[in-house]
């Protein structure tokens, strides 16, 4: 199934990929294709040439091709680095990539939030007095253990 | 051949031989027998006294025309004076106007000379231009019968348990008054078979009154009424009132049977509360068959009044309505199968085009109504449905406001992939947990409602449009992130 990738001004890309329910007794492929491909999104507004904010379709009149799916990436790990240009595709910036290998696992990020979330309930527990303090106390401790088996 | 058809044809012989039939007499007989085999539904068949009482043994024929043994039809009835069930008489019309209210004896059937159209009319201003036999079934073949009084053909009360075969007729009325029907039928338990193109041809010109009725065929008897290719042409200028092809009066065990039909039924100048439908059944309990039949309710003036194709409305019926095309053109209101008060209409492969006639619509409305608690109603084809609530919402009840427009489910992972969806064109992947839906039919405005969720994170629906709307998935921290399973619905306005 062909998909089409737009090329965004900034280097970025949009893939528009067609619902294949959508295509309709009888229809062509192309015809299907550039019915789907064709079709407005909400217009965003943006600055003109003569610096006037006018609504425009985010992605009409943009550089695109129209590949095999089976041409695009086959992992969106590195999804926030798909660059591309119209008539080479979708390359990966390696900038970006090497960003996002240095960025914490998802597994990381939940222990650090659970940390700070334990750093804070510490430092409300201080604050509360009676029960509620209790309460507090009994959290603290079920996420130190929840942080502790991760 | 089978066994109940091999047996009726011996049976049919076998007298006739006794009766030292002519060949020609023979045949018709044996034409009797198949006729009658065939128009019966699910296998229930004339008995053989039945047979002979329509097809006749060795009839005895009389003609009446200009030059012939009478000038004038009633004559020729009232000559016979020996008829039986076994010494039957054929009277032939031959081609001529015979104007005067004719009432046709017992065991006398009635043929036109030819089939030409038109060619051997009986026709009145006045009263009845036929009354059919009470004592006997008959059959009456080929005529044009008439009127521009009252009923063009009556059926009395007295016909009760008769057989009758209406074919090749054309049945015209041309009224001006009020509350007219082109045939009436009044036995219980009569059983008339109208069949071979025979034809309702109702037009209605001068009547203003309010809620009258125009009816081509009316039944006020339990009894069986089958209809096999016939046509209907009915024209009507009534601001007010109701045109209808067939009717049952209310209380009445009709059995209905219209295959092979084909009805125009054209209304002009129609006021709000004018109505045209083909079938108005009134009657009680017993299954009706409405199969392979084209109907055409038309109205010229757009905007008014109300086409119904069939309308069961008070009683515990069982109609099929199987492989119908219908097409209801112009009126305001809406075409409708109505279902009563513990009604079942079954509607298998209907054919429906119903075009609504105000300027901005366009498109046609199919009401399916079920007035009453216990109706049912189903449906096994795609069903427009265009009502909105006058008021507070009924419970349990399909409105256009209250039907899902569009859903998807796609994996976010790995290369994008739509599972499954609902009037959805495709997605456009803008990003990471970043997908905008686009509706491949779009929404009358951006005020519609879309919830979305995912299997592991929070959605976000933002950035709505007529065509499309934007889904995110966002973790905990709130960054956008894939995920193996969005989904979205949309209700809304279109």
């Amino acid at each position: 199934m062909k998909v089409r990738v737009v090329y965004k001004p900034d280097g970025t890309v949009a893939v528009i990929h067609p619902a294949p329910k959508s295509r309709r007794p009888k229809e062509t492929e192309a015809a299907w294709l550039a019915r789907v491909f064709d079709k407005p999104l909400a217009p965003v507004y943006a600055k003109n040439g003569a610096g006037e904010t006018v609504q425009v379709n985010p992605l009409h009149g943009l550089p695109f091709d129209d590949i095999d799916i089976s041409e695009l990436p086959q992992t969106r790990k590195y999804r926030e680095a798909w660059r591309g240009e119209k008539g080479i595709g979708i390359v990966i910036d390696q900038e970006m990539k090497a960003k996002i290998d240095a960025r914490p696992s998802e597994e990381e990020q939940k222990q650090i939030a659970l940390a700070e979330r334990i750093v804070s309930l510490k430092a409300a527990r201080n604050e509360l007095t009676g029960d509620a303090a209790l309460a507090c106390q009994r959290e603290i401790e079920r996420l130190s253990q929840e942080l502790a088996d991760a | 051949m089978d066994m109940q058809r091999r047996t009726y044809c011996e049976d049919a012989m076998a007298l006739a031989d006794a009766e030292g039939c002519t060949p020609e007499c023979r045949q018709r007989l044996l034409n009797v027998v198949d006729c009658s085999l065939g128009l019966y539904y699910q296998g229930e068949c004339l008995g053989i006294e039945d047979i002979f009482a329509l097809g006749g043994v060795c009839e005895r024929v009389i003609h009446v025309g200009p030059g012939a043994e009478f000038a004038d039809p009633q004559d020729a009835f009232d000559s016979i004076v020996d008829a039986a069930v076994d010494n039957q008489y054929v009277v032939v019309l031959c081609p001529g106007i015979y104007t005067g209210n004719y009432v046709m004896p017992d065991y006398v059937h009635l043929e036109a000379k030819t089939r030409h159209r038109g060619a051997c009319r009986m026709q009145s201003a006045v009263g009845v231009t036929l009354t059919v036999p009470v004592g006997s079934g008959c059959r009456i073949e080929g005529v044009t019968i008439e009127t521009t009084g009252q009923a063009a053909l009556d059926f009395p009360a007295a016909t009760a348990g008769k057989h009758y075969h209406i074919s090749d007729c054309r049945i015209r009325g041309d009224y001006n008054t009020d509350n007219e029907n082109l045939v009436t039928i009044q036995g219980d338990a009569c059983c008339v078979t109208f069949l071979n193109g025979t034809r309702f041809e109702y037009y209605e010109t001068g009547d203003t009154g309010a809620a009258n009725w125009h009816r081509a065929v009316y039944v006020t008897a339990t009894s069986e009424v089958h209809f096999h290719n016939c046509i209907w042409r009915m024209e009507f200028d009534d601001p007010n009132g109701i045109m209808v092809g067939i009717d049952a009066a209310a209380t009445y065990a009709v059995e209905w049977v219209i295959q092979g039909c084909e009805a125009h039924m054209h209304a002009d100048n129609l006021l709000f509360a004018g109505a045209v439908g083909f079938l108005y059944d009134h009657g009680v309990g017993v299954e009706k068959y409405v199969e392979t039949n084209h109907i055409h309710l038309i109205s010229t003036k757009a905007g008014l009044g109300y086409g119904v194709f069939l309308d069961s409305s008070d009683n515990a019926g069982l109609l099929h309505a199987t492989a119908n095309h219908i097409e209801v053109v112009g009126f305001a209101g809406n075409f409708s199968y109505h279902a009563g008060n513990g009604d079942q209409i079954c509607s298998a492969s209907d054919f429906l085009n119903c075009a609504q006639g105000t300027s901005t619509a366009g498109t046609g409305v199919v009401d399916l109504v079920s007035s009453e608690a216990c109706g049912e109603l189903s449906v096994t084809e795609n069903a427009w449905i265009g009502g909105t609530p006058a008021g507070v919402p009924a419970a349990n009840t399909l409105y256009r406001d209250n039907i899902v427009k569009g859903w998807i489910q796609l994996n976010g992972t790995g290369v994008i992939a739509i599972n499954d969806s609902f009037n959805v064109s495709g997605i456009v992947d803008g990003g990471v947990g970043l997908y905008t839906v686009t509706w491949d039919q779009d929404f009358a405005n951006a005020n519609y409602s879309c919830v979305a969720t995912t299997d592991n994170y929070h959605a976000v629906v933002d950035t709505f449009a007529v065509g499309s709307v934007r889904v995110s998935a966002l973790d905990a921290g709130h960054n956008y992130v894939d995920t193996t399973k969005v989904c979205a619905v949309a209700i809304g306005d279109q």
